[in-house]
């Protein structure tokens, strides 16, 4: 089940990150979590990241973006054959996904 | 009994070089996980110089072929034919497979050690379905394309397990030279293109080659079983390794500094406040990913990288006494891997041009990371502490 | 410590610049369980130093609703006593996941210093370039220095540097709970920050357990504070109408601390329209009101359009709003914040008489919401935060054995 994200309802307390990081590894921390929390704290300005296979969704209070992951800022390009050393798994679209059902305000809902 | 004994006592290189992505790690901790210590590293400049020949095995892991043979050469290349032809193990895994096949009729001058097809190289490819960019490597005429990525499943006929892929081929081998086959695809295999056109891509093609070539042999493989997650795999890695005599001498011992007791819990608490710095820096750039737009710089892989070196420090503060080649080099080398971390996290905040500091900073990192793994293996062999006494604890 | 804490706490002598680990025993944790009550025990055991104890609920970094809370313990110079304060945001869980629950800072330093804890590391910063800085800059200092805009910091501005008894300790950009005068405890020691970044791990120890028991405990809590947000969280602050309209004129959004489903702060923006939502070129829009009773304060002192700005001014300088909130002669804007830079310089609090920090309501629940780990206005509000039930998730999360009375100091 993919993750909605209807940002404004987002209160960055980060019981996603952590419910996910704990998903991933079992045990309490907010370093392995699929979904972020971003913040520019003296603007309040403030959202979600949602790492995914091929694309990274931002959760950003003025709407909500997608952009593609591959294009890289250097001249090494994107190669073939890389490998996902991540220290963080794009979102596998788990079922009764923990970031769900932490999130004390609905912002994150899962969908078809 | 004996024969995993002795398996224990193979010379093991892996090359670390120009093209080796940082897949390499993954057989480090699969190594160190089944206690094989004689673990050694080798870049393009050690094999010129001949090293090769102290090896029963040189392991060339995931990466880039086109660097690898571009970093060792022609003459690397043809002091790794020799190396196998003398007597030698080769293991490939992904690029370490390409670099050693001939899977077309005007191949690129690298090992072509093995006249194998491969089924996943076309010149019209099959359209992907995701991960465009992901998804091909131009090759000559034609291209190399990824059917599938992820965990797969695998076969020797008798047992099925899972191992993941990440570019390597389906080969089209003769039943002599088949180790294993792919088998089928699980919840988690990512379809690049068709899921009937990827089964009949893959499905029972060969995912593990054995291939005598003069003396030695060479294992290929399209799967990385050498990945930590995947202990069923690792395990027949160390099948095939317990079939190998250990017969090489190992590489000339390097002069070392024997860090005891307070001097090495300070060396290693500076490297790891640099390791933990450089941590930090590194988390603080997946910001940057909101910021930049379309242009998404790839920091997850020195995150890696830094993560594994720090539980690699926290458990040598365990330690009394630690062989270490230059530690004054080491420490260097995690102060830089600091300072090019924050150079590119401010030229990233403006928007700026990073190649050279990430190259420098890959650079930086792999020789801290080369220096500390040998440091490990050292302590773990005890060859330099005459006595063969473990002091590994704190009294 | 197996579970729920780091394997260490950390005792910090300021004045040779030494970090010494000890291990967390479970014995211990058994014990004083965590929060106030174990911070008392590790303020005993270093009486000699004057020390501060920075230190961790058993839930600080869990998924237990509201687990956001940590504890300064120290010798109050307000009250000449040994008090608690709360920190929250995401302080409290940052400092249990940089490897230390609970850090005892010893002594004073020759010059002024930040601790900067990251990776079961403390590192001594010399802060002689941050000394005279107001807060905000100071915070901006060291992330920038340190590379991560994720970092906490506790630190204290010109009032706390002063050593006056109205300065408070400011987590990040904002007020906390000190109302204690720690912020001139900070001064004497010439610290100005405790800087933290937690990229650690906790575990449990039954975990399916935990998750099932913790979930069901969250739905309860969500439904006890069903509606509350922002000023609908807040009737014990008191905040008077006049001061709800102004502040419903700059209200941006309402937030949360680490974990905490009770939105009860709040940001004001009065340098830009406030329903802007993107990020625009201006730097400080505004203020959060983490200190909604030190707000109030302020509405009674100045004209309720100004107070969130005298609020701003407050945190930049370091200072507790509700000690000074009562002193402001002037009523004009410019007037009050160029007298809150005097009571930098020179002021001193009222006493009063407190063990727990006065800037939660008193509840039931606070008690054991300060030695749990657990935000006390969330405790409050939330009757299923009780003793029992923590009681009960301590025992299955620790693998130890708690009853209720372990949550009371």
């Amino acid at each position: 089940m993919a993750i909605q994200i209807e940002p404004l309802k987002c209160i960055n307390c980060g019981a996603c990150e952590l419910g996910c990081s704990f998903y991933r590894d079992e045990v309490f921390t907010t370093m392995s979590a699929s979904i972020m929390m971003y913040r520019e704290e003296k603007r309040n300005y403030f959202g979600l990241m949602l790492k995914k296979e091929e694309e990274m969704v931002l959760g950003r209070p003025e709407g909500v973006e997608v952009q593609k992951d591959g294009e890289s800022s250097g001249e090494e390009e994107a190669n073939a054959s890389a490998k996902p050393i991540l220290m963080r798994e794009p979102c596998d679209e788990c079922k009764n996904a923990m970031c769900v059902r932490f999130c004390p305000t609905g912002c994150l809902t899962e969908v078809d | 009994m004996e024969r995993i004994t002795m398996a224990k006592s193979l010379k093991i290189g892996i090359f670390i070089g120009k093209g080796a992505s940082y897949s390499w790690i993954w057989f480090v901790k699969t190594f160190d996980a089944l206690d094989f210590n004689d673990i050694f590293f080798l870049d393009e400049n050690d094999v010129l110089h001949g090293q090769l020949d102290h090896f029963d095995c040189f392991i060339l892991p995931g990466g880039d072929p086109f660097q690898v043979a571009e970093g060792l050469g022609e003459q690397g290349l043809s002091l790794v034919r020799s190396f196998v032809e003398r007597g030698g193990t080769y293991i490939g895994v992904c690029a370490g497979t390409y670099l050693a096949l001939r899977f077309c009729e005007d191949p690129m001058p690298w090992l072509n050690l093995v006249d194998v097809p491969i089924r996943n190289y076309a010149r019209t490819p099959p359209e992907a379905v995701r991960m465009q960019y992901k998804y091909l490597v131009p090759y000559r005429d034609g291209f190399v394309f990824h059917p599938v990525r992820g965990s797969l499943e695998v076969t020797t006929g008798d047992e099925v397990f899972k191992a993941p892929l990440y570019g390597g081929p389906p080969m089209v081998a003769p039943p002599e030279m088949r180790l294993l086959d792919y088998s089928g695809f699980d919840a988690k295999t990512l379809y690049l293109i068709d899921e009937h056109e990827a089964q009949r891509t893959m499905l029972g093609h060969a995912a593990g080659i054995r291939v005598p070539v003069g003396g030695g042999n060479l294992y290929l493989f399209g799967p990385h079983f050498e990945h930590p997650h995947y202990p069923r795999a690792n395990q027949f890695l160390h099948e095939i390794l317990c079939t190998i005599s250990p017969l090489a001498d190992g590489p000339p011992a390097l002069p070392v500094t024997l860090l005891q007791g307070p001097e090495l819990r300070r060396w290693v608490t500076s490297l790891r406040r640099d390791v933990s710095s450089s941590r930090v820096l590194a988390n603080g750039l997946t910001d940057l990913r909101w910021k930049i737009g379309e242009k998404v710089w790839e920091d997850e892989k020195i995150l890696y990288f830094v993560n594994e070196l720090l539980k690699l420090l926290k458990d040598l503060t365990r330690y009394d006494v630690l062989p270490v080649c230059d530690p004054a080099s080491l420490r260097r080398e995690a102060q830089n891997m600091r300072m090019h971390l924050a150079e590119i996290r401010v030229l990233s905040k403006d928007g700026m041009e990073t190649t050279r500091q990430a190259s420098a900073l890959i650079d930086s990192t792999k020789k801290l990371s080369k220096g500390l793994y040998e440091s490990y293996f050292m302590f773990k062999r005890q060859h330099w502490w005459s006595n063969g006494e473990n002091n590994r604890t704190h009294s | 410590m197996d579970n729920m804490y780091t394997e260490y706490y950390l005792v910090v002598d300021l004045a040779t610049g030494t970090a010494e680990e000890i291990e967390l025993e479970e014995e211990f944790v058994q014990e004083y369980v965590g929060g106030a009550k174990l911070n008392m025990a590790l303020y005993e055991e270093h009486k000699d130093g004057e020390p501060i104890v920075l230190g961790t609920g058993l839930f600080t970094g869990t998924l237990v609703p509201g687990s956001c809370l940590g504890v300064i313990t120290a010798k109050s110079p307000v009250t000449g006593k040994v008090a608690h304060a709360p920190f929250s945001w995401g302080a409290g869980a940052e400092l249990k996941l940089t490897g230390y629950s609970f850090v005892v800072i010893k002594n004073a330093a020759e010059a002024p210093t930040y601790l900067w804890l990251h990776d079961e590391i403390a590192d001594f910063v010399d802060a002689s370039a941050l000394w005279g800085k107001n807060v905000w800059d100071a915070v901006d200092i060291i992330r920038d220095e340190q590379g991560e805009d994720r970092i906490q910091v506790l630190s204290i501005g010109k009032a706390g540097e002063n050593k006056v008894t109205t300065a408070q300790i400011v987590n990040n950009y904002w007020g906390d709970g000190d109302r204690f005068g720690f912020g001139a405890l900070f001064g004497a020691k010439n610290l100005k920050a405790v800087a933290m970044r937690g990229m650690g791990e906790l575990e449990i120890d039954d975990a399916d357990a935990f998750i099932e028991k913790t979930e069901a405990l969250l739905g309860v809590v969500k439904k006890q504070i069903a509606g509350k947000s922002g000023f609908s969280a807040l009737d014990f602050a008191n905040i008077p109408a006049a001061l709800k309209a102004a502040a419903e004129k700059q209200m941006h959004r309402v937030e949360a601390d680490f974990n905490n489903p009770l939105p009860y702060k709040f940001f004001l923006k009065y340098r830009e329209d406030p329903t802007t939502m993107a990020s625009t070129k201006v730097e400080e829009p505004g203020v959060l009101v983490s200190d909604p009773i030190g707000y109030a304060a302020l509405g009674a002192a100045v004209a309720p359009e100004d107070a969130a700005e005298v609020l701003e001014a407050c945190f930049k300088l370091g200072l507790n709003p509700v000690a000074v909130a009562g002193k402001l002669t002037a009523k004009d804007k410019a007037g009050a914040i160029a007298e809150l830079e005097k009571m930098a310089e020179s002021s001193k609090a009222d006493a009063f008489d407190a063990v727990l920090s006065p800037f939660a309501p008193a509840s039931e629940r606070a008690e054991a919401a300060y030695i749990a780990g657990i935000c006390p206005v969330l405790a409050a509000a939330a009757e299923a935060l009780n003793a029992e039930a923590l009681a009960e998730l301590a025992s299955i999360g620790t693998g130890l054995d708690f009853d209720a009375d372990a949550f009371k100091l």
